[in-house]
């Protein structure tokens, strides 16, 4: 009612101002509203932070598990991690990418194997990210888990770089085969440098039930009519199910689980500083710390 | 044992929620206030005591702590309090009512009317420049309270109280600073009036 007019109307008047008029005005409002003057928001400017660095480095973020962010284990597992990033080139991939990964066969004649899959998720902190590409090789559904710091990838390539509605793409198992099916051969679609990662808005239809999970209670953005698909025995079922929506609204809860921005600052730093030294010794030239949306 | 952000059910007919993409894309600072890595069991009055209840609890506290801007309550309360207004601060500062997950958590931790207004154009201006903690936690002496009489013999029950509020409130300070009365003009003649007579006294000797 009222709450929501007054919500309404604020939001509009903030997005008035927010539009840009002139660009000092702009960003003076911004200013403002960013509490740009505090100490960490300057060095975050000095850094070049990445706003998007959780999913862009999931890798280096800390444990979803407060009892294991030990602060000597995980720098001495970026030391690895950074020195590993050095000797592999690592690009730039999200959850919904296409994404090839060229591992080591022994026994393969050309002792190399190639995989081409959708990336469904990306999991573990640290030396143990792994990420779980998906496609389907005549007709049967595959899907291969990869550790990112495995020493026996030679390479990963992103094929395509977009985002998808959600994090997780597991429901693509129940889906239906077209819509994990990607052409191995496919050639590289260029991301111009600059522009933001473009987000798929597809909405994946799935297969009659009955599914692995029960994707019609809380379905996921990028899957359509879940709850329409799903047969009157799961629906009945609904009435006994104890659906955990309001747990989006526990701020402390994602607050222990998630990512600060002090943690991000101090890697980024680590980052470039390793950057800059191995640059400096003249072996190479890589770069780890850099960003596919950032302008050049 | 805290869960990891994955959708899997840990519970007996309990699913959590999806993960979908997240709202928010830029990370948050750090909360400046103690953020225990277990949350407490707060008990409710009458009704089930799970994890919808306790966050309930934390709302109303929550919203009267927007409305009032201190207030007097049990401490484990207040302890527990205490960093969920800090992240509702915080975001209101950092990211402002235009952000979409902001705009969401704000309406869902201040249902009342206006509270939204006060915590985007009155508490969030406070802390634009000004570094965290937003709010401040004292303790009070305990309380005992009376809960009942057996056999003509009372039963108490004791609390421990504390007092939660935001920085910048129009209230006087919780722990006042001593002040001193030297200035006053009746202290001053007074003073003046027993120098005099010292000066006196010594010219005698």
């Amino acid at each position: 009612g009222m709450r929501a007019v007054v919500s309404a109307a604020r939001r509009a008047a903030t997005a008035a101002a927010a539009a840009p008029t002139s660009g000092g005005q702009s960003a003076v409002a911004g200013k403002k509203c960013a509490g740009e003057s505090t100490a960490l928001r300057q060095r975050a400017k000095a850094l070049r932070h990445i706003d998007e660095f959780p999913e862009i480095y999931p890798d280096f973020v800390q444990s979803p598990v407060w009892n294991r962010r030990v602060p000597l284990r995980e720098q001495l597992e970026r030391a690895d991690m950074l020195e590993r990033r050095m000797q592999l080139d690592v690009p730039e991939f999200y959850v919904g990418s296409i994404v090839a990964v060229t591992t080591t066969a022994q026994y393969l004649g050309a002792k190399e194997h190639r995989f081409v899959g959708i990336c469904i998720r990306r999991e573990k902190p640290g030396l143990l990210h792994q990420f779980t590409l998906r496609n389907v090789i005549d007709g049967q559904g595959v899907e291969v888990m990869y550790e990112l710091y495995n020493p026996t990838i030679k390479k990963i390539e992103t094929l395509k770089l977009e985002k998808r509605l959600d994090s997780d793409l597991s429901y693509l198992i129940d889906a239906h085969p077209e819509f994990s099916t990607f052409d191995p051969h496919m050639e590289p679609v260029a991301h111009p440098a600059g522009t933001p990662v473009p987000v798929n808005q597809l909405k994946v239809k799935l297969r009659p039930p009955p599914w692995t999970r029960r994707w019609e209670v809380m379905g996921p953005a990028g899957v359509a009519n879940a709850w329409e698909d799903a047969t009157p025995w799961y629906k009945r079922k609904f009435h006994k199910t104890k659906v955990n929506d309001y747990e989006k609204y526990d701020l402390i809860a994602a607050y222990r689980t998630g990512s600060t921005l002090e943690h991000e600052l101090k890697v980024e730093e680590e980052m470039q500083e390793f950057e800059r030294q191995r640059h400096a010794a003249g072996l190479t030239r890589r770069r780890i710390f850099r960003s596919a949306a950032a302008a050049k | 044992l805290q869960m990891a952000g994955r959708s899997s059910s840990s519970l007996p007919l309990l699913i959590r929620s999806f993960s979908s993409r997240p709202l928010s894309n830029a990370t948050l600072p750090t909360i400046q206030a103690a953020v225990g890595h277990i949350p407490q069991k707060l008990k409710t009055n009458g009704i089930e005591p799970n994890r919808r209840a306790r966050l309930e609890v934390l709302r109303k506290i929550v919203t009267r702590m927007v409305r009032e801007e201190r207030a007097e309550l049990q401490w484990n309360r207040a302890v527990e309090t205490r960093p969920y207004l800090e992240r509702l601060i915080q975001l209101a500062v950092e990211k402002g009512p235009s952000d979409e997950y902001t705009a969401e958590m704000v309406e869902w931790w201040l249902p009342e009317p206006g509270l939204d207004y006060k915590l985007f154009d009155v508490i969030a201006p406070r802390f634009s420049s000004v570094p965290a903690p937003f709010t401040g936690l004292y303790r009070l002496p305990s309380k005992r309270l009376e809960q009942y009489i057996q056999n003509k013999r009372v039963f108490w029950k004791r609390y421990d109280i504390g007092v939660l509020e935001i920085e910048g409130n129009p209230f006087p300070a919780v722990v006042s600073t001593p002040s001193t009365h030297s200035h006053l003009l009746l202290n001053q003649l007074l003073k003046k009036s027993l120098e005099a007579k010292l000066e006196t006294m010594k010219e005698h000797k």
